[in-house]
């Protein structure tokens, strides 16, 4: 249960930050025939950061304390005193844009609208890159307590 | 003229002031470990507390903003929200760094 919980916040991370590129590639070919699914590429973003930050939410407060006492005896203290605690904490901003992008496709119009267009991508590429920086930094804790489980990095 | 509605520009505003506060709220908590475990002991960890506290601000405050809100062309909007969301990140990532 625990494997399959560390697993499934990257994953919905990961499918969150497909979905807003797909947004963005809507958004970019505005008709009247994509409506539907521009709001539907903005609202699966939204809802995947959603279970992102449920699963992840999870995992953190309930195992992560096991990981965090092996990481700062490591030789990598900084995957968590930087990565994991900037991570934690930046991962809201990427929220809080995941669910504002939701609310502009739903009440925008973006075929006759060209400022709701470049807000709506604008958003979108801070989910994106904001979403990586998090991958990066998940997997930069994921190596830190590899480093203390095993005695490398010196 | 193009003008954004009326939800775009009150959540707009909320993400905006949620991004900032997100950010200084992160600060206050590590600079003062009172306020950290009054947050522990508000919600069982402090991250909970902290995302509940961030999440209530952008959806409350937008519901509010909305309502008071007029569709407008709101040309600040996008920068604000860029420069916000660059500044927000970039003071959690300089507080980690320096600590």
């Amino acid at each position: 249960m625990r494997e399959f919980l560390l697993m499934v916040h990257p994953t919905t991370g990961a499918l969150a930050i497909f979905c807003a590129i797909w947004c963005i590639v809507e958004v970019l070919n505005s008709s009247e025939q994509n409506r539907g699914r521009t709001r539907l590429a903005a609202l699966s973003s939204m809802w995947l950061m959603v279970a992102t930050y449920i699963a992840g939410g999870y995992w953190y407060v309930v195992y992560y304390a096991a990981d965090k006492a092996v990481i700062l005896k490591s030789s990598w203290p900084f995957a968590h005193t930087f990565f994991m605690e900037a991570k934690e904490h930046a991962f809201f901003i990427t929220l809080i844009l995941s669910i504002f992008l939701a609310i502009i496709a739903r009440s925008e119009d973006f075929v006759r609208n060209r400022s709701a267009r470049v807000l709506a991508v604008w958003v979108a590429l801070m989910v994106i890159l904001s979403a990586f920086a998090a991958e990066g930094a998940g997997s930069l804790v994921a190596m830190g307590v590899r480093i203390g489980l095993t005695g490398g990095g010196n | 003229m193009q003008t954004f509605s009326k939800q775009t520009i009150g959540y707009g505003i909320a993400a905006i002031i949620a991004i900032l506060a997100n950010s200084a709220l992160v600060i206050i908590k590590e600079e003062n470990p009172a306020v950290k475990a009054f947050m522990k002991q508000l919600l069982y960890h402090h991250w909970i507390a902290h995302g509940v506290a961030v999440l209530l601000v952008f959806l409350v405050l937008g519901f509010i903003l909305t309502r008071m809100a007029r569709p407008s062309g709101a040309r600040w909007l996008t920068p604000s929200l860029v420069a916000a969301s660059a500044l927000g990140a970039l003071g959690i990532v300089a507080l980690f760094l320096l600590e």
